[in-house]
């Protein structure tokens, strides 16, 4: 990329008003405030170490002691009543909760660096080398909604713009023809929007969501080519009007440069989302052809062929994951749902050399209880839990941080959401301290006053 | 959790401890921390002058031997181990090992303040204060031990090697000195009458605005764009007054007026209709970050606070002075009592202080507490001064002269007003009857039992509870909301647990610093006579100050406000930031000419509009001129009227209504969910229909993280935060909304459908009707011929489309009519 020069004949203001680096910003990267990169005429803060990430979201918290985070002395005492002064503070229904409950599920150790996956992932162990997990993770809400907002914002206190808005914020598009923020089939609970929304960032860096697979398509948008004529037709008849008018203001001008990239737009956006154009290997690869895995596995393939179209933020969608009842049935139908697709988009990523410069995001809002809930399953566990990282500049192959012994707290080397935020943008060649916006007199972060970037797991 | 009203006690308590302090006959001080410790088990301080603190001879501190022998060996045994020299950093970065750390302080703050035990983190630590961590942690000092520091605290805290300067440099960052600078930064000193000045052209000046303004056009060497013409200032001043258009009638009626006040009579007319309000009420909305549910994690159905939405709505109609609208929305529980005529308008107006979001889910009570009232004193900072006091909350403010004292006098006041029913897990929003008094008593009673409830089913207080047992109490719950359902009752503020509150460092409630009077900020000149109240929460006072004639900023802030509405900018640009980052005003001789007429008037808003729009300033032509742009190309000086694009809301309501399908029905509940209920995907897809409905989109629910597609299009504010500037954004799903959305397709039929039926000759002729309807003006012969062309080339491809015969007309209209509606001209109001 080379830097970007704007016009001489607009000025501050009317670029404040018109550019977005959002769903269908205009072909100028924002000039929004001068501590945003792409907006100051530079790239980023510093060299990026990924392009762009790719964030699969389970939402609902899958357990971290049936997945990634072995624990055989919770196995052992399976079933022992500790003292409730013992446990830590649990929201929900702590008068449902039961004594330690082991995992059902075998770890298994896999791939050179022999690290432990349970059998819920057996796709997924096949790549556990590429795999950099972080076992140390914590957040402070122990609901859903707070702590969906906590990692989607950073915050669950205010509205805050989320992760993907920064990023777009801060790096601009690749691809001017799609919107730089994607989320698939994000929850509109919980937070709702928020957790895709731009707060008080101008709303082209929102993230736009897409609904569905079998007919994905981005909102407003026809694909029927009759109505393509018509508008075409239709457009042209606009801009003659336009010109009678002859006006020398670029915000007019603006506009209607507008209507003809959300032409391109409508004309390019059904070839992106048709997945028929993959072959019958790599659709069965992604699981498409299975009922358990269609879903997921169409997210994932989406967000691959986001990815080569240079989409910066790219959202994952697996919902269903709180257990608080019935363990073992959950996490088998939620594993079995996401497995082999994620599986597939590493193998895929790394195999078409885009997994080098994409940063693959897993986890949910939190962990779950070693204790029982409701006997068979677990209550929320924000104080410590798993999240791995593939890709984009992250030492694959490696696990860091540590639970206790039953996997309540993290221990070693904790890594709060924050953390994990300055990192991501770390790796993204942005500063966490340094990519602001400012806002009601007073320069806003992601990370607030917080966040420090994990070095321990940059490659 | 500390009950509010232990925590009462102990301040009263403390207080008449204070008041004995200098005598405490009888007692030593281990017998009188005793005392304290175990009848109040709180926070253990010792009331000043306990011991007369020693003259100090100059470079001499005394008690260095009290400190050798008592002190450093109590601190080397029950501090050290975490906090000593071998620690590093020190547990929560705190060493305890010089004077020096101890009192730079750790993560929490400093741990000692000279002299004052009671302010002295440490101290609050050894008595294992619940609202600070203990310390030891897991055991207790003995009493003798916690006295021996206490007295060590008040004489100072001596230490060997330090000289007196040490002593006096107190880590205060709660508190910074005000300089002259601060104080004579413009928008604090009060606004100051112009001299109108004397300019060129006398004859183009209709009032004094138009002289301010071309005072400085002729400084600059510019001239003021030629007046708009007829037809183009009545859509400009329909669409400002009313968010429409004008009808063609109304068009019709106006340029066949001849009189020389025809301007100011269309401008009164214009003002009597009820749109008015509707348009304005929104603008207010905005400020007001309005809306219909709390947002954040637990998205809870705010179901009347759309009484609020009508309240704003009936007193712009009714030009209710802004100074009883500000005094309302603040105190108006306070100011009307019950019986009172004006009882519920006065009490729904406080809804504004609930409107926020809230984090009702957030499981430490006290900081849901103080969050919820910081939302309350940065909106009331920001919509009524343009001040970003908020910022104060953690920090002396980094840019304006606020600091933390200044953030807690303002704090208290909101603390000491009630918001919700409690503050734990899942707390309710307080509700009051709008009726009686008798009938808020059922209401409170309903409250208490939904409450009760809710805390067992919810915070699970009851354990082991059987399926039958919690059936019942669901049982309970639902039919309590049902009764509650049925009583008239509006979401507004009480008065609460009145007290002041104490600094808290770093805005942590674990580390509260000492105490504030509740009041303003001490940069008002004022602010030393502001007194509350001392049965109230200072409400009522915060709002007879707020709006005392003499104040720098609320007038200035308001007719800010409407000239940006009026003319796309604000005097001060920033119009919610009248601080050190927000902009100068660019002209401030108009800025204080205006604000002192907007008082003079009684606050009335509606003669401000008749003065600013009855301004040749206002009534400029729009027109591009190359020259001026140049050299203003932000339009600071006002050589032309700035296009206005049409937000969100007039796009659809001009939709509706030339479709024939507006429904102008005012006012009322829209929001189809039950107040608390917690709005999931069912729910936002029921409010989603709702804006089906072709009512003006003012009465549509905002949801708060799942607003309309539209609205959210179009710029719709984040309705979380006071936003008196829309954001105004290009973008290319802008265009895709007008060339694909449902709203456009079937509305351009209808209006198409409708021209179609009305009588015309020719196709030129419809044109003609058309560009009335949509635009507001005649078209040129030569844009005649371009649409005949069109007409021509679009009536062959229906025929490759094969469309019936009889919906080639419709279809061809329709697409005229999209491409009107898509135009630069149909979205920017001239």
């Amino acid at each position: 990329m080379k830097p970007m020069t704007l016009p001489l004949h607009i000025s501050r203001r009317q670029l404040l008003s018109q550019l977005g680096a959002g769903f269908g910003g205009l072909a100028l990267a924002p000039l929004l405030s001068s501590s945003s990169p792409a907006a100051a005429g530079a790239v980023t803060h510093f060299a990026p170490r990924a392009k762009r990430v790719i964030m699969l979201f389970m939402f609902g918290g899958p357990s971290h002691i049936d997945t990634f985070d072995d624990k055989p002395l919770l196995r052992k005492q399976s079933g022992r009543i500790l003292p409730r002064s013992a446990l830590p503070r649990v929201l929900s229904f702590p008068q449902q909760l039961g004594g330690l409950l082991g995992s059902p599920w075998e770890f298994g150790r896999h791939g050179e660096s022999g690290n432990s996956v349970s059998e819920l992932f057996p796709q997924l162990a096949q790549v556990v080398d590429e795999l950099c997990i972080v076992r140390s993770m914590h957040c402070t809400n122990p609901r859903h909604g707070g702590a969906v907002l906590e990692w989607h914002t950073g915050s669950d206190t205010f509205i805050r713009p989320s992760m993907g808005s920064w990023i777009t914020y801060g790096l601009g598009k690749e691809n001017e023809n799609l919107p730089a923020y994607i989320t698939i089939d994000q929850a509109t609970s919980q937070g709702g929007a928020n957790n895709f929304g731009s707060a008080f960032l101008p709303a082209s860096y929102q993230g736009t969501l897409l609904n569905g697979q079998k007919d994905a398509a981005f909102p407003f948008m026809t694909s029927a080519s009759k109505d393509h004529a018509r508008q075409r037709l239709e457009l042209d008849m606009l801009a003659k009007l336009e010109q009678q008018t002859g006006h020398l203001e670029s915000q007019l001008d603006a506009r209607i440069a507008s209507f003809e990239l959300a032409f391109r737009m409508q004309m390019e956006a059904p070839e992106v989302l048709d997945l028929k154009q993959e072959t019958a290997t790599t659709r069965a690869m992604y699981g498409l052809d299975h009922p358990a895995t269609a879903n997921f596995g169409g997210q994932c393939l989406l967000a691959r062929r986001f990815a080569e179209r240079g989409v910066r933020f790219v959202q994952c969608n697996a919902n269903g994951w709180d257990a608080h009842a019935g363990l073992q049935s959950n996490h088998a139908s939620q594993a079995e749902k996401v497995d082999r697709p994620i599986a597939a988009l590493i193998g895929d990523l790394k195999q078409r050399g885009l997994l080098d410069e994409t940063l693959v995001v897993w986890g949910g809002e939190f962990g779950r209880t070693p204790v029982s809930q409701n006997a068979n399953g677990r209550d929320h566990n924000p104080w410590g839990f798993t999240m791995w990282l593939a890709g984009g500049g992250v030492k694959p192959g490696t696990v860091l941080g540590k639970t206790d012994e039953y996997g309540f707290y993290a221990v070693e080397d904790k890594v709060h959401f924050h953390d994990l935020h300055a990192t991501i943008l770390h790796l993204l060649g942005l500063d966490h301290d340094r990519l602001t916006y400012q806002y009601a007199g007073r320069n806003f972060r992601l990370t607030d006053v917080h966040g420090r970037v994990v070095k321990e797991i940059l490659r | 959790m500390v009950s509010s009203g232990k925590k009462m006690k102990l301040t009263r308590q403390h207080r008449q401890a204070d008041r004995r302090g200098q005598h405490c006959p009888g007692h030593g001080m281990s017998c009188c921390l005793g005392w304290f410790v175990f009848l109040l088990l709180g926070p253990v301080f010792l009331a000043s002058g306990q011991q007369p603190v020693p003259q100090r001879p100059a470079n001499r501190l005394p008690g260095l031997d009290f400190f050798e022998k008592q002190v450093r060996p109590l601190l080397v045994r029950q501090c050290y181990e975490c906090h000593g020299p071998d620690s590093e950093q020190g547990e929560g970065g705190l060493r305890l090992d010089t004077r020096a750390a101890i009192l730079r302080g750790g993560q929490s703050g400093p741990a000692v303040i000279p002299g004052k035990p009671d302010q002295s983190l440490l101290i609050h630590a050894i008595n294992h204060d619940p609202a600070v961590e203990s310390m030891p942690p897991n055991r207790r000092m003995k009493n003798e031990e916690v006295a021996i520091l206490v007295r060590w605290v008040q004489i100072n805290a001596p230490w060997p090697g330090t000289d007196q300067a040490a002593v006096q440099q107190r880590p205060e960052a709660v508190e910074t000195a005000l300089t002259d600078q601060d104080r004579a930064f413009w928008s604090f000193l009060p606004p100051r009458e112009p001299t109108i000045p004397s300019v060129n052209r006398r004859a183009w000046v209709r009032n004094p605005i138009d002289a301010l303004v071309l005072n400085r056009l002729e400084q600059a060497g510019l001239t003021p764009a030629p007046l708009a013409e007829r037809m183009a200032l009545i859509r400009r001043a329909t669409f400002d007054l009313h968010g429409l258009p004008p009808t063609v009638e109304d068009v019709a009626d106006f340029l066949d007026d001849a009189s020389p006040d025809a301007w100011e009579r269309l401008v009164n007319r214009l003002l009597e209709s009820p749109r008015y309000g509707e348009k304005w009420g929104r603008h207010w909305m905005d400020v007001a970050r309005y809306s219909d549910s709390n947002g954040m994690d637990d998205n809870i159905a705010y179901a009347e606070a759309w009484r609020y939405r009508d309240y704003v709505i009936a007193s712009l109609n009714r030009d209710k002075p802004y100074d009883q609208f500000v005094r309302e929305q603040i105190a108006g529980d306070l100011l009307a009592g019950w019986g009172h005529s004006r009882r519920s308008e006065s009490l729904v107006a406080t809804t504004f202080l609930m409107l926020g979001p809230k984090m009702p889910s957030a499981d430490d009570p006290i900081k849901q507490q103080l969050d919820i009232v910081d939302e309350q004193l940065d909106t009331v900072s920001r919509a009524f001064m343009a001040m970003t006091l908020g910022c104060a909350r953690c920090h002396a403010h980094k840019f304006d002269p606020f600091s933390s004292r200044d953030y807690y006098a303002l704090a208290g006041i909101f603390r000491s007003t009630r918001s919700m029913l409690g503050y734990r897990v899942d707390s309710k929003f307080n509700l009051t009857a709008l009726g009686s008094e008798t009938e808020n008593e059922v209401l409170s009673q309903l409250e208490r039992e939904m409450d009760e409830a809710d805390d067992i089913l919810v915070n699970g207080n009851k354990v082991d509870m059987s399926a039958a047992e919690r059936k019942k109490y669901t049982d309970h719950l639902n039919a309590t909301h049902e009764k509650m359902g049925k009583i008239s009752s509006a979401m507004v503020v009480e008065e609460g647990t009145i007290a002041d509150m104490p600094v808290l460092l770093r805005g942590n409630h674990l580390t509260p610093a000492r105490r504030v009077r509740r009041g303003v900020p001490r940069i008002f000149q004022d602010s030393q006579q502001f007194k509350v109240s001392p049965a109230e929460s200072g409400r009522r006072d915060l709002a007879n100050w707020l709006t005392h004639p003499e104040h720098p900023l609320t007038a200035r802030v308001m007719v800010n406000r409407i000239w940006h509405w009026h003319m796309g900018a604000g005097i001060v640009r920033s119009v919610d930031n009248f601080g050190r980052l927000g902009q100068r005003p660019d002209n401030q001789p108009l800025l204080d000419w205006l604000a002192l007429r907007f008082v003079d008037s009684g606050w009335s808003i509606k003669e401000m509009h008749r003065l600013i729009m009855n301004s040749n300033t206002y009534r400029m032509s729009s027109v591009y001129r190359q020259p001026a742009a140049q050299q203003d190309p932000d339009n600071r000086l006002r050589w032309r009227m700035t296009p206005r694009r049409l937000e969100a809301e007039e796009i659809r309501d001009t939709l509706l209504l030339l479709a024939n399908r507006l429904d102008l029905t005012m006012g009322g509940r829209m929001l189809p969910v039950r107040n608390h209920k917690i709005m999931n995907t069912e729910e936002i897809a029921a409010c989603n229909a709702i804006h089906e409905q072709p009512r003006r989109t003012v009465y549509l629910p905002v949801i708060r993280s799942g607003f309309h597609e539209l609205l959210k299009t179009f710029d719709f504010p984040d309705p979380s935060v006071p936003v008196g500037r829309r954001n105004l954004t290009t973008v290319a799903p802008q265009a895709l909304f007008m060339m694909n959305s449902t709203l456009v397709r079937q509305s351009c039929q209808a209006i198409a459908g409708k021209l179609l039926n009305q009588q015309a000759e020719n196709n030129r002729q419809r044109i003609k009707q058309l560009y009335q309807l949509i635009v507001t003006r005649q078209p040129t012969d030569h844009e005649i011929d371009l649409w005949e062309a069109f007409l021509q080339r679009r009536q062959k491809q229906v025929l490759i489309d094969r469309v019936a015969e009889s919906d080639r007309p419709l279809e061809i209209w329709t697409s005229v009519v999209r491409i009107l509606i898509s135009s630069n001209e149909f979205i920017y109001v001239k």
